[in-house]
């Protein structure tokens, strides 16, 4: 009886072993129930397509405020850059007499004098604006393009198009941020200090009214002799430049400003810039009407280059944030 | 690059229509089994990315099978405590006739327990070593080869007491001629 029981279940699942196997369901209806197919090719396809017409919706009507401070800042960085290569470059002239001769051999005829080194710089630093204005306009323009666009492979697109092309611009703008804060106020600084010396060793020796024309600035070596406060404050002018720069960037990742940014944005920085320039102003104008032709001392010179290079720093420090500030606010920071 | 979707399909190709008998072999109906298969196939494209090693996908893929299936055997108790819809009737001897091969076994297997029942299943229908099972269940041999002789020998009390064994017609049994 076992026997004839042990070989009829044996015989049954032998019978079950083929009757499972008959009409088995296709794997791709399998797969369909599963949904599998959902994150297929066709899929994948249909949500990029939805997702990049959501992303291009987004880009038209993304607030222009984004891509003009974009612009305004890669061209306020580049201007700070022409500014600080045209001071540097004028700090070159009246260190290395060699260098004014080529320069003059280069362009016979013409005398140098504080007016054309500022025609020449002003007009350096606003084509630099304009131009690099245009380049980021476009350049924004074609990355925004790009933000949207898709390509052949779907599963990247969808990658890039998980941000939208508002995550994308404002990325951008809080990028470029520190560079343009901190090359905006070291060119502002570095010109107006290279600018400043020169107009006072002029006034020093001439009169006011040939303060912009004369042409002996460069020729009587009056001012290449007392270049050492202005290496000092553009040095200086450099670090706070950095540190402006930096200080916008930590703000951008921590939420927070530093303590330096905000002393510098308070307006009692403002105040006391003024105040000290004036002062500065003062005692400058007193140094060079009683002190003709007798330089003063080392001392003196120094104390009123910290002078004049703290005030600058205040100043165009509260001002580059300020400017900063309003930019923020069109942002909607 | 391959998405995870292709890369299941690709390896679940080689080895479904075995995966789906099987599943359909622990289970006390085709339709069942098909719903344990479904479900099984939600949970392995759902844990795929925690397969490392593609070769042992086949195996991976039945122990989710059994995984689910017990999953469901637990829930059956709340099934049995609720019936929502009447359970299959037990055979009784008058309808031994009556029934298939397939079907008898079917209704035997459903009484073992599903340790029994799976090392069965994965022995006599599918065809697998003795090795294997107990790689894939995660047991020693002689476990498995333990749970094949208890099986076996359940089955056979099942078969006679409950499906009246002796009274199956000799022309139904292997070898014998009508």
């Amino acid at each position: 009886m076992n026997t004839q029981t042990d070989r009829m279940i044996t015989s049954d699942l032998a019978a079950l072993a083929t009757d499972v196997r008959r009409d088995l369901p296709p794997i791709d209806t399998a797969l369909r129930d599963t949904g599998v197919y959902r994150d297929g090719l066709p899929g994948a396809q249909a949500r990029r397509d939805a997702l990049a017409e959501e992303r291009r919706l987004q880009l038209a009507l993304m607030p222009l405020a984004i891509a003009q401070v974009f612009a305004h800042r890669v061209g306020r960085a580049a201007a700070g850059a022409a500014a600080i290569v045209c001071s540097l470059a004028l700090v070159m002239l009246l260190a290395d007499p060699l260098l004014m001769h080529l320069v003059l051999w280069f362009v016979p005829g013409l005398g140098v004098n504080i007016g054309i080194c500022m025609m020449v710089a002003s007009t350096a630093i606003l084509v630099t604006y304009v131009v690099s204005t245009w380049i980021a306009e476009a350049w924004f323009t074609r990355r925004m393009r790009e933000a949207v666009a898709t390509h052949a492979d779907v599963y990247a697109d969808l990658d890039q198009l998980s941000r939208g092309p508002i995550d994308v611009a404002s990325k951008l703008v809080k990028r470029i941020d520190g560079w343009s804060i901190g090359l905006a106020f070291g060119g502002a600084a570095a010109i107006t200090t290279v600018f400043g010396y020169l107009l006072v060793v002029t006034a020093t020796f001439q009169p006011l009214s040939h303060i912009l024309s004369s042409t002996s600035l460069f020729a009587e070596r009056a001012a290449a002799g007392n270049l050492g406060p202005v290496i000092y404050a553009l040095g200086l002018a450099t670090v706070i430049a950095v540190v402006i720069g930096r200080g916008c960037d930590r703000e951008h990742r921590f939420g927070e400003p530093t303590p330096v940014m905000k002393r510098l944005s308070h307006w009692s920085t403002l105040a006391a810039g003024v105040l000290l320039g004036m002062g500065v102003m003062f005692a400058t104008a007193r140094m060079a009407t009683r002190l003709l032709y007798q330089l003063p001392s080392s001392e003196h010179r120094y104390l009123l280059a910290v002078g004049a290079e703290g005030a600058l720093i205040a100043i165009t420090g509260w001002a580059v944030l300020w400017w900063r500030r309003r930019e923020q606010k069109r942002l909607g920071d | 690059m391959e998405s995870p979707s292709q890369r299941f399909q690709r390896l679940l190709e080689p080895v479904h229509d075995r995966a789906v008998a099987f599943a359909r072999g622990v289970c006390r109906s085709r339709s069942d089994g098909d719903d344990l298969m479904q479900e099984a196939l939600l949970r392995a494209l759902d844990k795929l990315p925690s397969l490392r090693d593609d070769g042992a996908f086949r195996f991976w893929l039945y122990r989710v099978i059994i995984s689910v299936h017990r999953n469901r055997y637990k829930r059956s108790f709340w099934r049995r405590l609720l019936p929502l819809e009447a359970e299959t009737e037990p055979a009784s001897p008058d309808r031994n006739e009556e029934l298939g091969g397939a079907e008898r076994a079917r209704l035997a297997l459903a009484e073992l327990p599903h340790e029994q029942r799976e090392a069965i299943v994965l022995f006599e229908l599918e065809g697998w070593k003795v090795e294997e099972i107990a790689d894939l269940l995660g047991v020693s041999i002689s476990a498995v080869k333990s749970r094949l002789v208890r099986g076996r020998e359940r089955l056979r009390t099942i078969y006679t007491r409950k499906l009246g064994a002796p009274a199956v017609p000799r022309a139904l049994l292997p070898g014998e001629s009508r």
